[in-house]
């Protein structure tokens, strides 16, 4: 344990009575309570503490919030470690274990640091030169650029821990909480409005409890509690500790992060009706060669370490500036001399110094000290020993959150920073941020002479974080790169965690005074979302993984469980793959739950079809205009296969069409599509065609379907429900009870074989189950999935959602043509006229069988006139679906071929380049198994 | 994230999620008489004027009221200047 040498013995707003224990880089030190691990650092006397990204050079803490661009942590080990957070803002905790990052493999003594020393190699735009290098080259930077262009490494999903985000409602948000938004936030609460004041510090106060003024008569920080106490009483007002508000959106959405520890937040979303941005302003650096040795800061920083904290940054600073701010509270910091830009200094400013020096028309030429600063050299050769260098180049308003609301800023000289240009709607701007309160004497405000910044021997860094030169800039300029946007680009300024907070207001006014414009030419890069680093943990919440998307179960589910379904997702549904039995492989498995649907019987789950209900006189016009084959004639108790063309004329989806009454449909839908036919049906009955008197409602989830197919179907619902009639054709109807329970039977067939749909209320899927289970056993019943299904439908020749039905395909294509109506007009008939959808060469729905019965055709394969010789050949078509068939034995396919529907007999190759194969194959009629239909019509 | 707040006229003034944004509605869809021809079903179909200021649109509620909306809404700002259901419009 060490003591902390650069702590005072008395002030500050940390708690002495508690003392705590951190490690940082394996040593033991010592804080308080209400330390941040910045504040600890520093009063432990650590100058150095992190690595610069690029160039590894030895940097240490440069300010005392969001905008910190050098003193980046990793806290906590192994798994549960989170990176890229910074000291400035982890609230020291007892026990705490933070380590520093882009060093290896020490702090002290760093490898990466000679990457520095070989300039040549990371010069401007390092990171796009690969790309200009021969390709060989590009194999040995990647792995260097890959670990250069990380920060810390990702945490294990065990340091996370998710919260569902919390949606609040209020009449004022306040983002917030130094004295304009204090101030804001009680008058909201006195006008009786609902308040939700955000602030991004644990306690509120801002500046007010680092700065040495009076409020009311009241000492800053007394005044802040008092407000904080007030607004805490009220039970209109919430208060956010710790909320960062990094997004601002359209329609007034504010997004918070609640930072509750390092890789614990609480995401808010807020809407209110009216937003305060009290955001307050940050401190600018001043731009000199050797800018960022440690020991060289903001000057509020120090105040801040000093008033809140009683940390003395170091013990011998001088303070450099071109402002008046830089002049009040200075008593305590130790300033042995302040350093003007400007030639003069008013004297009731100088008056404010007391027994400091000053030092006026001053340049910084260069500066000394290996791992922190010991001196500084100014223009005319005087050497200046310090251990700390405090700079106050003027202030920034913190506007980012405006900006992304879609507010304007405009380019204040006398300040050298942007503004808010007029209001928006339901947002204001007030205090530091609006530049409202003393930003320390404007106009006296001394621009720097970029001539006196050329031909230094130093680096003279903009931005700390990506080690962006003024250097750089001038060089970027020279390539060619004007825009600000393209600069950011070519050489990362403005990239890090910090967002270049620091460097952006500097690099304006300089990119201004290369290129002889005027700073609003020059504009700004754009502000997103978000403003601060958020952890995406909080942004996802509990929306991952399994969370992700509702998971959908049928009304069979438990009972597929039972019956010992392997389930499988599909789109968002949970269904049935395969029912396997112990020791077998899914195409063992498969297999037989095939063959014992066409020998005897089996039942598979469709209650996931889309399932709608149409009723009113027009009822059948409805349907002409939607589906492209004609229904007209067809009768009560009947039902028929339809195709739902898009506008287009491409295939949408295919399902049934029930005639229920004269006025009264029932029409199903694929699993896949039957949200968007639901979309699309409701659009055209309310939106294009009001005139038309139809109702429609979605029934997908009132009715539980088990189709029961195979030779033995009949007997079994027959052994079940004695009074209905079975025996009606294809396409019939039978409507009565199973085993019970009141029932729509279809007779349909998706497999091939003889086979009926039973329909049943949901809350009744059980017992149909259970029944046909029961029942089934002298019929050599066996449930089946997913998987028998699609080989099934494939030996059919069958047509499916994403294989065949691929957005791509017309109802010609896939041997449909005749379906297509000429008698009618309906979605999709204009646009299917189109000479290239009339085409004779388009790829047509066929078969294919290999010539070599053992051989498998390669899944995914394409088809060619020559066999697989690794060259390039343009293929002729592509396969859809590839089986081996227990069924037929041996590998079949269905396949797109151009021009297939007159190819049948011929002979090409399955090519599949991927694993470099081809497979000799007969192209065939799609239709592999029973082509006359006997099976499921007889 | 969601952004927009939609005022439904059935449901009140409701979030973005909840809708599905449908077609275009600064156009009608052509008449199925026969006559209409693969031109009135391109321009339907595949012209967009990409308007910047106000744009009418369709909205569908499905997580409320199941209602089509009819809602004009400027591409600069996106804030939405009308919402009535499909019919009331019609």
């Amino acid at each position: 344990m060490r003591d902390q040498p650069y702590r005072l013995p008395v002030g500050g707003l940390v708690d002495r009575a508690r003392p705590l224990s951190f490690r940082f880089d394996g040593k033991g030190y010592q804080g308080y309570a209400g330390d941040t691990l910045a504040s600890a650092l520093l009063a432990a006397g650590l100058r150095v503490v992190g690595r610069s990204f690029k160039m590894h050079r030895p940097r240490g803490v440069f300010s005392a919030g969001a905008e910190e661009p050098n003193a980046l942590v990793r806290v906590g080990r192994g798994a549960e470690a989170v990176p890229n957070l910074r000291a400035t803002e982890v609230l020291l905790t007892d026990g705490l274990e933070a380590f520093s990052q882009n060093a290896w493999p020490s702090l002290h003594c760093d490898i990466g640091a000679l990457k520095g020393a070989i300039a040549s190699a990371w010069g401007t735009g390092f990171y796009y030169r690969p790309a200009l290098a021969p390709r060989w080259a590009w194999h040995l930077m990647e792995p260097l650029l890959r670990r250069s262009a990380g920060l810390g490494p990702a945490p294990g999903n065990d340091a996370i821990e998710t919260r569902t985000p919390i949606h609040q409602h209020c009449d004022l948000l306040v983002v917030g909480g130094g004295p304009s938004g204090l101030k804001a936030a009680m008058a909201g609460v006195a006008n009786g409005q609902r308040v939700l004041l955000c602030d991004d510090q644990p306690r509120l106060g801002g500046s007010l409890l680092w700065c040495a003024r009076s409020i009311d008569d009241l000492p800053s920080v007394q005044w802040a509690e008092t407000c904080a106490q007030h607004l805490a009483a009220s039970e209109d007002c919430v208060i956010l500790n710790g909320g960062v508000c990094f997004s601002l959106g359209d329609g007034s959405l504010a997004l918070i992060e609640q930072r509750l520890g390092p890789g614990r937040s609480q995401l808010w979303k807020v809407r209110a009706r009216e937003i305060v941005l009290a955001t307050g302003a940050m401190e600018r650096p001043i731009l000199f060669p050797g800018n960022d040795r440690p020991g060289i800061m903001l000057l509020d920083a120090a105040r801040r370490y000093h008033k809140q904290f009683a940390v003395r940054p170091a013990w011998q600073p001088v303070v450099l500036t071109n402002n008046d701010s830089a002049y009040e509270d200075l008593a305590g910091l130790g300033v042995q001399a302040v350093l003007d830009l400007r030639p003069e200094v008013a004297p009731h400013v100088c008056a404010k110094l007391n027994d400091i020096p000053l030092m006026t028309g001053v340049q910084v030429r260069a500066t000394e000290g290996r791992k922190g600063l010991t001196a500084i050299r100014l223009q005319d050769g005087e050497r200046i020993p310090c251990d700390g260098l405090y700079q106050a180049g003027g202030w920034a308003p913190s506007l980012q959150l405006f900006s992304q609301a879609g507010g304007r800023l405009q380019f204040d000289e006398a300040l050298g920073a942007h503004l808010p240009m007029g209001p928006l709607d339901s947002i204001r701007v007030v205090g530091a941020a609006r530049g409202g309160v003393d930003l320390g004497g404007g106009q006296a405000m001394q621009r720097q002479d970029l001539s006196l910044l050329s031909n230094v021997k130093q680096p003279i860094f903009i931005d700390l974080q990506n080690d962006v030169t003024f250097q750089d800039i001038v060089s970027a300029r020279d390539q060619g790169f004007q825009s600000i946007e393209h600069i950011k680009r070519f050489t990362t300024v403005g990239m890090g965690t910090d967002q270049g907070r620091t460097a952006t207001a500097n690099l304006i006014r300089l990119l201004a005074d290369l290129q002889g414009q005027d700073p609003n030419e020059i504009g700004h890069t754009t502000y997103r979302a978000p403003v601060a680093p958020v952890a995406l943990s909080a942004v996802i919440g509990k929306a991952a993984e399994r969370w992700m998307a509702p998971l959908r179960k049928t009304p069979f589910h438990n009972a597929s469980e039972h019956a010992g379904a392997d389930f499988v997702e599909s789109g968002l549904w949970l269904y049935p793959r395969v029912y396997a039995l112990p020791g077998e492989s899914l195409a063992q498995a498969t297999k037989r739950e095939v063959l014992n649907t066409r020998q005897n019987v089996g039942m598979v789950d469709m209650s996931s079809l889309g399932k709608f209900d149409l009723r009113g006189p027009d009822a059948l016009t409805f349907l002409e205009r939607v589906y492209c084959n004609g229904l007209a004639g067809l009768q009560v108790g009947r039902t028929r296969y339809a195709l739902m063309l898009r506008e287009d004329g491409l295939i949408f989806d295919d399902g049934t069409v029930t005639c229920l009454a004269e006025d009264h449909y029932h029409l199903t839908s694929t699993t896949a599509r039957a949200g968007e036919v639901w979309l699309h049906l409701e659009a055209l009955r309310q939106i294009h065609w009001p005139d038309l008197k139809v109702t429609l409602t979605d029934v997908s989830d009132l009715w539980a379907a088990l189709a029961v197919a195979g030779p033995n179907s009949r007997s079994l619902i027959a052994s079940l429900a004695p009074g209905l009639d079975l025996a009606q054709p294809y396409g019939g109807l039978a409507i009565g009870e199973v085993a019970g329970c009141p029932a729509r039977v279809f007779r349909l067939s998706y497999s091939g074989e003889l086979g009926y749909e039973v329909h049943v209320h949901a809350d009744q899927a059980e017992a149909i189950w259970q029944a046909l289970s029961q029942a089934g056993r002298d019929f050599g019943l066996l449930p089946y999935g997913l998987e028998a299904l699609d080989v099934m439908r494939i030996e059919k020749g069958h047509i499916a959602v994403g294989t065949e039905i691929d957005g791509r395909t017309t109802p010609g294509d896939l041997g449909l043509g005749r379906m297509v109506s000429n008698k009618k007009d309906f979605i999709g008939r204009a646009l299917l006229q189109r000479p290239d959808l009339q085409a004779t060469n388009r790829r047509r729905l066929v078969g294919l069988r290999p010539l070599d019965p053992n051989a498998s055709i390669p899944p995914g394969c394409l088809l060619a006139e020559r066999p697989w010789r690794g060259d390039k050949q343009d293929p002729t078509g592509h396969a859809t679906a590839v089986i081996d068939s227990p069924t037929l034995g041996g590998s079949l396919a269905l396949a797109l071929l151009q021009d297939g529907h007159n190819r049948h007999g011929e002979q090409l190759y399955a090519l599949s380049p991927i694993i470099g194969e081809s497979c000799p194959v007969e192209v065939t009629s799609p239709h592999f198994y029973d082509p006359e239909g006997r099976r499921q019509r007889d | 994230m969601a952004m927009l707040r939609i005022p439904c006229p059935w449901c009140g003034e409701r979030d973005e999620t909840e809708f599905t944004i449908g077609p275009d509605a600064e156009r009608s869809m052509p008449p199925l008489d026969g006559a209409s021809d693969q031109g009135a079903w391109h321009a339907y179909l595949h012209l967009r004027e990409n308007k910047r200021g106000l744009r009418a649109e369709y909205w569908y509620h499905g997580q409320g009221c199941g209602r089509w909306l009819r809602i004009v809404r400027d591409t600069m700002t996106h804030k939405i200047t009308l919402v009535a259901d499909v019919e009331e419009d019609a």
